[in-house]
Formats: C-alpha cells, structure tokens, sequence
C-alpha cells in the first residue's frame, strides 16, 4: 500500500472525495444570480477550507497530527489502530443487496419486490430454512399490504415496468 | 382561570372522548415508531373519522395521537438507531448504545418516564403562561430565528465529542444538501439539476430514514451478530429500572422539560433544538469526569432530550393555535382538522374556544402518561428486538423503512432518496463522521438561509439588526458562551498538563 | 355537520373494500359512478384546499347516483404541479378528479417552466366557492392608519410587504396589485403559508400585507390588524376603499380561485353527473354553514363558467408575466 506522508493512500479517499464534490457545487453556484448563491457559495468555501484540514490531519505530519489532535481526537492514531476493519467485498456485498432492493421497488413494485427480497434475503444469502423464509416473506408482505393498501387506503407502487408513473 | 383549567378536565372525562383518546395514543404510538410515517400520517388517516364526531371529542382523538408519536420515535430511536422524528436523534446519540450494551430496557423505561415528567411539566408550564403566550410568540421574527437556526447548529458541532472537525464537515455537507431546491427568496431552482422531484428540497424524511434506519441495517448486515452480543444483561431487564433512573436524576428531567416547553414553541426548528439543546446542556453541566461517557450510553443522554421533546407538544401548539402557523407537518394536518369542525386558528381561538384547547392541552398530557406507561409495559419484549440475529432485522426493517419513505406522499423517488442516503449514512459510520450534524444542518438549514435573508430585507442590509433586538442579543451570547467553553476547558487542562499530542512516530 | 355514525363508517368501508378489489376489472361508463373516485389534491394535507376537498368531498357523495366514495388524495411534490400532471395524464373516465389553485398554478409554470400539463385541455367541472379577493392591511401597533397614509409613504421610500415565495399566488397579488395602485414596493419574500406572511405584518418585519378576505378577517376581528383597503369591485368590509373607490377595477380580477377539474377528453355525461354532483354539495346546509362561519362565499361554477374564468386569467397573468419573472 503505497504511503502518502505517512498515510495509506486509501485513508485520504473520505476527504478526497468531499473535496471533489465541494468543487462541483461552487462551480455550480457560480452559475446563479448573486442572491441565490451567496450563501450556498459561502458555506461551500468554509467546506473547501475545512476539508483541507481533514486532508491534513491525516497525514502523520506534524501539522496533521497536531491538527487531528487539537480538532478531531477521536480521529487520532492511536484510537483509530484499534477499530476493527471489515473485508470490502463483504461490505459492497452489504450495499449492493440494499440497492438492489430499492432498484426492484421501483421497478416491480412494492407487492413483487417486498417477498422477493425477503425471500432472497433470508434464504440465499441468510441460508435459513426454506420454510422459514417462505413463511417471513409472505408474512411481511401481508403485513404491508394491510398497513398501506387496507388501513391507509394507499395505492401501493405498481412499478416502472407496470405501467407506474 | 382554574375554572376553565377545570372544564376542560371535565369534558375530557367521558367514556367516549376517553375511548378516543386511548385510541388516538395507540394509533401516535404505532405510527411514531415506524419511519416515515409519523404524528402527520396518523392524523390524516384519522381526519375522516373525525367527522362524525362533536369538536371535543376530535380534539380527544388528536391529542391522543399527538401525545403518543414521541414515545413510539423513541423506541425505533433507541432500538435501531433510527429517530422516528428529527427530534429523537437527540435520544439515539446514547440511546442505542445503551441498546448496543444490553441495556436498551433501561433506556426504553428511562426515556418513557423522561417522557411522562417531561409532559406533564411542560404542560403545567403552558398552562401558566397561555395568556401572554400570544405575545411572546410575537416576539419572534426573522433575526431571531435565523439566530436559533444558528444556535442549533453551534450545539450540535459542539456535541460530538471528539469529533469537531468531521463534526462540522457533515454539518456544511447537511447544509449544502439543504440548499438544493427551489429558493423561496430569490426564486429559481439551484442544485437540481433538472431532476424535478428536487424542486422541493431534499425531502427531509426519507433522507432521515435512509441515514439512520437503512445506513444502521447496512452495518449490522456488515457486522453480523445482533445489535445487541450482550443478551445475558438483555434478559435481566426489569420495567422499573428505567424509572428508578429518571426520577434519581431530576435535575435533568427538570432542565430538559424547561428548554422544551421555551424553545420548543418557535415554530419549526423548535422540536429539533430544543431536544439537541437540552442534551447539550445537560452534556455541559455534567461533571469532568463524566463527560466522556455520554455519546457511549449514559442514561442522562436518554432522559435530557425525551423530557424536552415532550414538553415541547404542548408549547408547539401555541403558534399553531394563537396564529396559524404551523410548528411541523403534524400540526398542519391538525389544523386542518381543527378547521373541518370550525375552529378557526388564530387570535380569536384562545378567547372563543379555551375549554375546548384545555381539553386538548390535558388530552395530549394524558395520552403521553399512557404511551408512557405502555412503553413501560414492553419494555422487556421489546429489548428482544436487540436479540434478533441481523439475518432476520435487517430485512423486517428494511422493508419497513423504505415502504415508510414511500407512504409520505406516495412518491416513489423517496425511495431512491432512502437508499442513497443510506449509502452516504454507511459510508459515515464506516469513515467515522458523525451523521447528527447532518441531521440539524437538513432540519435546519434552508430556514436558516431564508431568515438571514429575510433579516436581510427587513433591516435593508444592515447587520446590526442582530444587536438591536433583546432575544436576539440573549441568542448570541448563548452561542459565544457554547463556543468558548470547550475551548477554555481544553485550554486549562492544557496548562494542568493533562493533554499531550502524540508523536510522529506512534502508530 | 352531519352526523356519520358508526354504522355508515363500517358501511363505507365494506362498500369500500370490495369497490377496491373491484377496481382492478374495467367498469362501464354507462353505469356512472361505480367504483370509487379519487380526488387528488396537489398539496399537503391541512392545508387550505385540503380542507376544502375533504369537507366538501363527502358531501358531494351524497348527491352522486350511485353510492360511491371519494378519496381524497394528496400529491403535494414541486409545489403542486405533480399532482397536477397526475390529473392531467390519468384516463378522463370520471374516476379521477382535482381541485386547481388558479391563478396559483399559471404562477407556479412561470417559475418552473411549461411542465407536463396544458392548463387550458383540463375538463372543467366547476369550482369549490367564489374566489377570494385581496386586502391590503397593516398591523395594529403601525403608525398608517389609512390608505392615504400608505400612498404617503410610498412616496417617501419603497413600502416593505411581506410574501410568500415567488412561486405563491401572494407574491403575484402583492407585485400586480402595487403595480397598479402606484406603490413603491420592496418585498420581503420566503415566508412560508397563509398566516404566516401576515403574522410577519402584525409583528412589524413589514409595513403592510396583501392577503385574501377570509385570512384576513380572522386577524381583524380580534384587533391585531387593520385593513386599509379591498381589491374587491365593492368593498365587504365596512369603512375601506375598494376597487372602484381606487380607481382601478382591474384589481378585482387577482383572486385566488378553487377549481375542480379532470383530465382532458372528458364526455358530457360524466361530467355533468360530477358538476351536478359538486353543485348541490355546495348548496348543502353543512356545507353553508361551515362556509358562513369562515367568511367564505359558497357560490358554484358553471364548467363553462369555469373554463371561461381560466380563459381570462390566463390573459391577464400573460400581462403582468414581466414582473413576476424570477429575480
């Protein structure tokens, strides 16, 4: 792992990143009338100086290391060496399953992408008992067709591919 | 006075603006717990069944629902890390370590009794100053809000222990986030980027319910396990311990329930500061020693805000009532049922109503001990919740948070909404950035641009309408006095020798 | 107010549960209605049309043929032109209707662009009352005490009035109605809903306040306000200059209008059972009393005559588009 002042490279990514979406809104601000973006634009310039600091303080400099000190302690060296680290892909895995449930919500619908989820969840990722998974799923399901469609007289998503606006 | 004090109780006390009251708290109790849905879904539910039914015993029903939202937040806020309104972040910053600890029934029966006391002060409290509560509302404009938008931010940075820095890096993201949208002052759309479901802002729920309820899932789904690995002090949870707990620090209840019931009544940001104000202070006023602890389940961090969030239903009804404006969205629903059965919001409804609004003032009181005492009661099953393997919570809740965020208001984008901001929310909790100053600065952030400019306005462009007016001064020195303690307190310890910066080669 | 007893909410229910699982097979027009009509409303719930929708929708099923329910719905995203493109795209079977904030909406598409809808297709149905007329008034405590005063201090230095955003019927009626009363305006904007703006005036962030009747009354008549003048053709307010004492009675034509509509292509019959049907609502005794109490005129539309109404706002807000463009 290649070190920057002291510090991995992937440790910056945090800052780096809010760094570069800082920049986006100021340059999207700068394209509003004086009014409109003289606070957005504002705030967003103590964002760019504040977010150097963070740059800085994790580097194992001097300055950084002073700077983490004094402004984010719990941020320091020797609290953070502890904390446990978990694997990548298990953490993506973790994300992609939660995205994906939300891509089916608004593609088939509350009512197909709720047990399918469920289902899914529990059974392939999970590897619980089959019937144990059948048995959440279609009890999930009835609970939120109760609660939205009966109770609150909602329509519930159709989904995009079902003709849903 | 006392008289209509007395009428009010009086008519309350009918078998069936009871059975309604009762009603109205399960249904605030259900709907508070589940995200997204909240004290504003049950009373638009509730708004055709009201009908049929004389004004009174509307008012039961309402205050009964209104009185039991908060208890029914509290629970997923402390369960599951996840506020159940803007308010109950405060609760969750101790609240759910305490779950992660095994102690969430302590938490739980803490938090209802917090809950009770905080009600009933504040009550007492409104009651008292109803008469010239009309113009204190009065006192409030622009300046002063745009200062308490301010004030709430300042706290809130200063809460996160350890983490100032980062600390005030979400809070600039949170407040860049709250600028997208349609600008009230100037007009014209800013940071949308075409995408028409922002026209209204980042809708504040939904991104709520994806920082907490989903980011909180996507680590437990991460982590394995339960919330809680500590089930041998899980099944020791008594009903009475939480109870024992807030009566043993009454000082905070007292301080919780006085700031709720004062700021809770500005319209707005009230509920939000109001509980991060008095978890605050309660912060500050505690010993040195203690410091430390809050932020990882010190009970005291649970009682502060749930008594500022209870005593601050009752005073949020005053700018609802006296004027027509409305605290939040709830109160906007219940204006509209106020309206249906022709009482009109405003000046007039303090003198031509008063029995029916202290009817409601002790219907809202009441349904709040109940909720309590329900809350009580399932303490012990609910403290299981913490049990359950993440295999089996993550998708129950999951389910629920972004069926939630899509019955707002039936749109389906809430839900990508929820599931972007639960990637942004995990990305925090990973990278160690503190997602409570997101929260104030979303709450909070649009009004507090569009009081400064409107102060702006007013005084035509001079600052010194900040100096001119007595609660605005009262608000500045509030912040100054926030500001410089922790930095007077680093500086002395400094001198005492107690702090040293750890060299470079450490690590 | 009508009584709805238990029997008649379980009845609504049991009606309306299979009409719901009813609703998925095709129903023919002939036998209008004969399933549940939605009635979508493009704000959040509380808020003014709300109210409106919801006391009058059960009134109206009173006088429908069959018995049927109306749901009310709300779609309140972009300021209220989503549920308004809802209404616009859904099928004009009768079985989706909504109430429209005119001029509200014309101003809404000025800031926001064309968007998804004509205003001038929409089947009209009629309208929930007469439409609200301006004041312009002041707090209590502030020094003018007539519109003179007003027209006085104009001349010294521009009157600050405070609005709702650019994007709200206030901000026009207060731009426009200046315009043409020849006062030098500085607008305090942002203000958010009806009271709010003008509990702004009463506290004195702002010399005066535009605001319909009914908002207004209610501030006046426990003393916190003054009302220093009327955009109505004849004043309804004892000892005010009016439109006509002003000599502008274009000023009568800024109102705040509640229209129901349904989307485009509507046939005659089905709209003439909703127009009759929304019609006698409104001459219901509930629904007049309610109105009574709320300084409200309960005065029913005409399709036509709504159609008509929407025609001339539309000319008239093409005029005064210039100054309303986004700052």
């Amino acid at each position: 792992m290649k070190r920057v002042f002291g510090t991995p490279v992937t440790d910056y990514m945090p800052a780096l990143g809010l760094f570069a979406i800082t920049i986006a809104y100021l340059a999207t601000a700068y394209h509003y009338s004086p009014d409109a973006r003289a606070v957005p634009a504002g705030v967003a310039w103590v964002m760019l100086v504040l977010v150097s600091f963070d740059l800085i303080s994790r580097t194992r400099t001097n300055i950084g290391l002073a700077l983490m000190h004094w402004l984010n302690p719990a941020g320091d060296p020797d609290q953070t060496k502890d904390q446990k680290r978990y694997p990548a892909l298990k953490q993506l895995s973790a994300v992609i399953w939660v995205a994906g449930f939300a891509a089916a919500l608004v593609l088939i619908g509350i009512l197909y992408a709720v047990p399918l989820y469920v289902f899914s969840s529990l059974y392939f990722r999970g590897r619980r008992p089959l019937l144990l998974a059948i048995g959440m799923s279609a009890t999930a399901t009835a609970m939120i067709w109760l609660l939205f469609a009966v109770v609150l007289r909602l329509e519930l998503y159709p989904g995009m591919l079902f003709g849903g606006a | 006075m006392l008289q209509m004090w007395l009428n009010g109780i009086e008519g309350l006390l009918q078998l069936r603006e009871l059975a309604f009251l009762g009603l109205g708290m399960f249904i605030g109790l259900f709907f508070g717990a589940i995200p997204g849905l909240g004290g504003a879904a049950a009373l638009a539910l509730l708004m055709p069944l009201t009908y049929g039914l004389e004004p009174f015993t509307a008012l039961a029903l309402s205050g009964g629902v209104m009185g039991g939202v908060p208890m029914g937040g509290s629970i997923t806020a402390i369960l599951l890390n996840t506020p159940g309104s803007a308010p109950n972040a405060a609760t969750a910053i101790d609240g759910y370590p305490m779950a992660q600890q095994g102690r969430a029934g302590l938490a739980i029966g803490a938090a209802a009794s917090a809950n009770a006391t905080g009600g009933i002060i504040g009550t007492v409290s409104v009651l008292a100053i109803l008469p010239i509560a009309k113009d204190i509302v009065l006192l409030f404009g622009p300046p002063e809000f745009f200062l308490l938008a301010l004030l709430g931010l300042v706290i809130v940075s200063t809460t996160s222990r350890g983490k100032l820095l980062r600390g005030l890096i979400t809070g600039a993201f949170g407040l860049m986030v709250a600028f997208i949208g349609y600008n009230d002052v100037s007009g014209g759309e800013r940071f949308t980027y075409g995408i028409e479901y922002l026209w209204d802002g980042v809708h504040l729920v939904p991104a709520l319910i994806g920082l907490f309820a989903v980011a909180e899932m996507i680590n437990l789904s991460v982590k394995g396990g339960s919330v809680s690995n500590n089930a041998a002090s899980v099944k020791i949870t008594s009903m009475t311990g939480g109870l024992l707990q807030t009566f043993r620090h009454w000082p905070t209840v007292i301080r919780g329930s006085l700031i709720g019931t004062i700021v809770g009544a500005v319209p707005g940001v009230g509920g939000v500061v109001a509980s991060f104000l008095s978890y605050s202070m309660t912060v500050q006023a505690a010993k040195e020693s203690e410091r430390d602890t809050f932020g990882k389940g010190n009970i005291k961090g649970v009682i502060a805000p749930e008594a500022a969030i209870n005593a601050k239903d009752c005073s949020a009804l005053i700018p609802t009532l006296a004027f027509g404006i409305p605290g939040g969205v709830e109160m906007a629903v219940f204006m509209g049922i106020l309206i249906v059965h022709g009482m009109q919001p405003g000046p007039l409804m303090l003198v031509d109503h008063q029995v029916e609004i202290y009817g409601l003032i002790w219907a809202l009181t009441a349904s709040c001990v109940l909720a309590s005492l329900v809350g009580l009661l399932l303490v012990r099953p609910l403290s299981r919740v913490t049990l359950l393997d993440s295999q089996i919570l993550v998708p129950i809740v999951l389910c629920v948070a972004f069926a939630g965020s899509y019955a707002i208001d039936m749109t389906i984008e809430n839900v990508v909404l929820t599931a972007v901001f639960g990637v942004i929310g995990y990305l925090m909790i990973r990278f160690d950035y503190p997602r409570l100053t997101i929260v104030i600065a979303l709450v909070l952030g649009a009004s507090a641009e569009r009081n400064f400019h409107q102060s702006m306005l007013m005084s035509d462009g001079k600052w010194s309408i900040y100096l001119n007016r007595p609660i605005c001064l009262v608000l500045l020195a509030g912040m100054i006095a926030l500001l410089l303690l922790p930095v007077a307190r680093a500086v002395s310890q400094q001198f005492a020798g107690r702090k040293a910066l750890p060299q470079r080669g450490s690590a | 107010m009508n009584r709805y007893t238990r029997r008649d909410i379980v009845m609504s229910a049991a009606f309306a549960a299979p009409a719901l699982i009813a609703s998925r097979k095709a129903c023919s027009a002939a036998a209008f209605p004969a399933k549940d009509i939605q009635f979508i409303i493009p704000y959040a719930p509380g808020g003014g049309f709300d109210v409106y929708v919801r006391l009058i929708g059960p009134v109206m099923e009173k006088y429908l043929p069959n018995k049927v329910s109306i749901v009310p719905i709300n779609v309140a995203a972009g300021g209220g032109s989503r549920g308004v493109a809802q209404l616009y795209r859904a099928k004009p079977d009768g079985y989706t209707i909504g109430i429209l904030n005119i001029p509200g909406m014309f101003v809404l598409q000025q800031q926001q662009g064309a968007g998804a809808y004509d205003l001038s297709k929409f089947s009209w149905i009629g309208a929930m009352g007469e439409g609200e007329r301006y004041v312009i008034s002041v707090g209590a405590k502030s020094p003018l005490k007539t519109f003179a005063d007003l027209k006085a201090l104009s001349a010294k230095r521009p009157v600050k009035f405070s609005v709702t955003g650019p994007e709200g019927t206030a901000y026009a009626a207060t731009m426009i109605g200046s315009q043409l009363l020849g006062l030098r305006t500085q607008l305090i904007t942002g203000y958010k809903g009806s009271a709010d703006y003008v509990v702004a005036a009463i506290r004195g962030d702002s010399d005066a306040v535009v605001s319909t009747v009914p908002t207004t009354l209610r501030f006046a008549r426990s003393g916190t306000i003054r009302i220093l003048a009327s955009f109505e053709t004849r004043s309804s307010i004892p000892g005010v200059p009016d439109a006509t004492t002003l000599g502008q009675p274009a000023l009568d034509q800024i109102s705040v209008e509640r229209l129901v509509a349904a989307p485009p292509g509507l046939p005659a019959d089905i709209q003439g059972v909703l127009a009759t049907a929304l019609a006698k609502a409104l001459a219901d005794p509930t629904v007049v009393n309610w109105a009574k109490q709320n300084d409200i005129v309960m005065r029913a539309k005409t399709p036509q005559a709504a159609a008509q109404l929407v025609a001339q706002q539309r000319v008239f807000f093409d005029k005064w588009k210039k100054y309303l463009a986004a700052g």
